[in-house]
């Protein structure tokens, strides 16, 4: 008897133990999570602020002091450069070891080896796009510079010392929930964080743009399509102003006389377009202090942790303020002692799909000219954890990756991706130049590194100077090249080259005494070469009014274009929408309801109940004009502003009628019908008409963990503003790093983030900028000029110095 | 060389001789090093089988219980426990305090009584040999 209840509680506890060590399903390993020794109650911060720390490390070439603020912003004073880049990635990893690492898998496609087989088909598309391939040619270019070299390996040297001071129960959080170890940095880790904005900030929309465009193609042919989406539209306020004359002009590829027809097209959903930014600068003549004026604003998707990281670097050479992206080294976006420089994305196409016709299907030579082309063929192998590892094959062709394999087609056909991601540049280099940029030709000879996501880089010096370059890697195409997918067959549709750098367009000091960029086309009609993209077409008349009016620029009037909620698209159709409203019958909710609008400014302020109700009205209008026509497998819809052109100028255009009914439908009874629904939708969604129609109430924002666990991110935040005002918020992406710098000297400057400086959820700094940051306050931003003899505001302060080699090896 | 096996001072003193083990491993062995050491214990202070197990239960919630209410009423524990509370669908955060308790007597309560029944065994071996002989 004793031999059993033995047995039974040996194999009891041996089940405990094993069951407890390891993840189940989605449950984090229970009797390792749950151990206070080991689990998650180690992740607490036992102090509000890091304790102060007196520590040798190995690695280190002299003696570093860190000085934390009371928001947590490290300030670094290095002696040496390569000090002050260890220490960088030291810091980051101390606060973001996870998300760096996390980051790199998503764009890599290995997340299936931490989190098993469901994050498969994420990474094997991943894989066919090759990120992993492009950040390994990237350093590849990037280590033939010494410089780039040394910085990279210093940062790395920084973060696997910190890694290595680890022990597991020191682990951050997300690693005991997902039940593995931290890996080792590598600069090809650093690659791939860039390779991460580059795929962010590029491909979601030309990935799907040509591909939904084509579908349009082959519904409505090329007139219909060239159309109904126009590559180019009146342009009042380029990036570059109309007052810029070019000076050169090269020749340029011709278009084949006629538009080439895919013959199949894949039917992928749309991911919605998230992103865009903001960033101005006024020169100092339209200052109240009379230096220049710089404010950054980039939208990005929110997150917890939070995109960006905030540091101070100090070197006796450098002095560098900024945010960061953890796993990187430099300051992104920032401002030094001498100069400030801001980014918005470019917009402009740098990626093109090609349709190849293969021999047979066994996918090995594919038509080009007259011949047949051999693609590489590459394995890579997947691992799964718990599970088999998956072999993948990928076809290389000489314009890039075959992704997708058309069906149905014979010959057998595939799309294959030419995208200048792929190509790599120097942008470590880049970087590096513009952290340390003193003067103006100083930002322009960083910029000559620079390759890829292109960028409207803006730029602000302390003698005086403001600038923009629309920079990037952009190919030379013939007009309208690349808008539908291109004939991979034939030669013609090739890239010719790309845009030589004293080409790009830029300006410098313009007489307007502003400039700036929101995502609209970088340049007017006059400029020679052809650039496409999707541009935003409301927020840059609004901002361009708004700088215009102001002669004495301040911190207040950039605070107040940052938050302004001005719905340029509302203001344009609101008119038109009204009017068909008039002597209409309406019920007792829609009388309310036309009564609010007709009082609305077009402001998307956070307690406006018209806002609420435009967006839902836009939305089901928008949809009832061309759903009837493209169906449901077309995921790209006209533009805002066709639509809205199409109602002003033809109301009565056959677009309008519903070919589903036999009636035919005008503008008119579109907006009506759209209309009744919208009250009707918005009374059974929110209720009867009162503060739940707020628009911040109705549309609450919520900044997810970037792993998505629940209880990570934040929801329920109530903001105003939306997609075309320069306050630019949806629910999923919205400002990312608000940034004011007056380039006085010394130079003072403004910030906030949407998050915290700790990546850690148990941390009051975890997300403690969002208060802040919804109000659209920003906090000063100590900028030391030498290292603090007051302590007035520091939290925690780190003396750090080499460790001898000697004593390290015994570790 | 068997102590007294009775009253509530032998279950109080025994019951911190656990806890105290539980302690120690945890910050030195990895996380179920302390199952072995009361298997081990488990062998021979234990007088019978319910004790065995009752009074480790006790040793292991009172430490692991007891660390984690000490975090949860630390620095940041309750915003921790907030969050995990939403990951897992808790109803209430205190249970991150509650399931650790929970856990850790019923591993330290079944590895005392591995421990117990194991050396039971043994002395039922010991003592028919002595028979046979």
């Amino acid at each position: 008897m004793e031999k059993l209840k033995f047995g039974i509680c040996a194999t009891l506890s041996l089940t405990l133990v094993i069951l407890g060590n390891r993840r189940i399903g989605m449950y984090p390993p229970i009797g390792k999570f749950f151990s206070p020794f080991w689990g998650y109650w180690q992740n607490v911060e036992r102090t509000k602020y890091p304790p102060a720390l007196e520590k040798k490390i190995l690695g280190l070439k002299d003696r570093v002091e860190v000085y934390f603020d009371k928001n947590l912003v490290p300030h670094i004073f290095a002696q040496n450069e390569e000090d002050a880049y260890f220490m960088q990635g030291y810091i980051t990893a101390y606060h973001r070891l996870w998300q760096m690492e996390f980051q790199t898998r998503v764009v890599a496609g290995e997340l299936a080896e931490v989190l098993g087989e469901k994050a498969l088909k994420f990474d094997i598309r991943q894989r066919r796009f090759g990120f992993l391939r492009a950040a390994k040619k990237s350093l590849k270019i990037f280590f033939q510079n010494p410089d780039a070299k040394r910085i990279l390996l210093a940062y790395t040297a920084g973060v696997n010392a910190y890694i290595r001071s680890l022990r597991p129960h020191q682990y951050p959080l997300e690693y005991k929930i997902f039940d593995y170890a931290p890996r080792l940095w590598s600069p090809l880790r650093s690659a791939l964080v860039l390779k991460y904005m580059d795929w962010l900030l590029t491909l979601p929309f030309y990935n799907q743009r040509e591909i939904e465009l084509s579908k349009v193609l082959k519904k409505f042919g090329a007139k219909v399509a060239n159309q109904i989406f126009p590559t180019s539209y009146p342009n009042p306020a380029p990036v570059i102003p109309l007052s810029v004359s070019w000076n050169f002009s090269p020749s340029l590829p011709k278009a084949p006389s006629s538009v080439f027809v895919p013959s199949s097209v894949i039917t992928q959903p749309l991911s919605e377009l998230g992103i865009g930014s903001n960033n101005w600068a006024f020169s100092g003549k339209k200052t109240a202090t009379g230096a220049p004026l710089l404010a950054s604003d980039p939208h990005l998707p929110l997150t917890l942790p939070s995109i960006w990281y905030e540091l101070q670097m100090h070197t006796p050479f450098w002095n560098v303020y900024g945010v960061s992206l953890p796993g990187s080294p430099f300051v992104i976006i920032g401002f030094n002692e001498h100069s400030a420089w801001a980014m918005t994305n470019a917009q402009t196409d740098v990626a093109d799909w090609y349709e190849l016709e293969f021999k047979d299907n066994s996918y090995k030579e594919y038509k080009y000219g007259k011949k047949w082309r051999k693609v590489k063929i590459l394995h890579e192998l997947i691992r799964v954890r718990g599970g088999k590892s998956r072999k993948l094959t990928i076809h290389l062709s000489h314009y890039g990756p075959v992704i997708y394999k058309l069906k149905g087609t014979s010959p057998p056909k595939g799309l294959a991706l030419r995208w200048v991601g792929y190509e790599g540049g120097e942008e470590v280099l880049a970087l590096w130049k513009l952290n340390r940029a003193r003067h103006y030709k100083d930002y322009r000879k960083a910029l000559k590194h620079y390759s890829s996501p292109a960028q409207n880089f803006l730029f602000a010096t302390q003698d005086g100077d403001i600038g923009i370059s629309h920079y990037g890697r952009f190919p030379i195409r013939w007009p309208d090249q690349g808008k539908f997918i291109s004939n991979g067959s034939d030669p013609t549709y090739e890239w010719k080259g790309f845009i030589p750098h004293p080409h790009l367009p830029h300006v410098r000091n313009p007489k307007e005494g502003f400039v700036f960029s929101v995502n609209q086309p970088p340049v007017g009609k006059g400029y020679p070469y052809f650039l496409t993209g999707y541009y935003e077409p409301y927020r840059h008349k609004r901002l361009k009014t708004l700088m215009e009016s102001i002669q004495k620029a301040t911190l207040e009037d950039c605070l107040r274009l940052q938050e302004d909620t001005k719905n340029l698209h509302a203001a344009s159709i609101m008119p038109a929408l009204l009017k068909t409203l008039e002597k209409k019958l309406m019920s007792h909710e829609e009388q309310k309801v036309y009564q609010i609008l007709r009082k609305w400014d077009c402001h998307d302020r956070v307690n406006s109940i018209a806002s609420t109700v435009f967006d839902k009205w836009w939305r089901l209008f928008h949809k009832e004009v061309w759903e009837d026509e493209f169906g449901k497998k077309i995921h790209f819809l006209p533009t805002k502003l066709f639509t809205v052109n199409l109602a002003l100028t033809s109301p009565n255009s056959l677009w309008f009628d519903d070919i589903r009914t036999e009636e035919r439908e005008n503008f008119s009874q579109i907006a009506w019908r759209s209309f009744q629904k919208t009250v009707k939708a918005l009374k059974k969604q929110l209720g009867p008409i009162g503060d739940s129609w707020q628009w911040g109430k109705a549309r609450k924002i919520h900044i997810p963990h970037i792993a998505k666990l629940p209880g990570f991110g934040q929801k329920g935040i109530e903001m105003g503003g939306n997609l075309h005002e320069l306050k630019t918020c949806t629910q999923k992406f919205s400002t990312s790093w608000r940034m004011i710098v007056s380039l006085e000297n010394p130079v003072k400057a403004w910030g906030i983030y949407p998050g915290g400086q700790s990546g850690n959820p148990a941390s009051a700094f975890y997300d403690n900028g969002i208060k802040d940051w919804k109000k659209g306050k920003l906090r000063r931003l100590r900028f030391f000029q030498k290292l603090p003899t007051n302590l007035k505001g520091i939290a925690a302060v780190w003396r750090l110095s080499p460790l001898p080699k000697e004593d390290g090896g015994q570790r | 060389m068997k102590m007294q096996k009775k009253g509530a001072k032998y279950v109080l003193i025994s019951t911190a001789l656990v806890a105290l083990l539980v302690g120690i491993c945890g910050f030195l062995l990895p996380w179920w090093g302390f199952m072995v050491v009361l298997f081990g214990l488990g062998t021979f202070l234990f007088s019978n089988a319910s004790g065995a197990f009752w009074v480790s239960f006790g040793g292991g919630a009172i430490m692991w219980g007891g660390v984690s209410l000490y975090y949860y009423l630390g620095e940041s524990g309750q915003l921790l426990a907030e969050r995990l509370r939403v990951m897992m669908g808790l109803p209430h955060g205190v249970f991150l305090v509650l399931l650790p308790a929970f856990l850790g007597g019923t591993l330290a309560g079944i590895a005392s009584l591995t421990g117990h029944y194991g050396a039971k065994v043994c002395q039922r071996k010991k003592s028919s040999e002595a028979c046979e002989k």
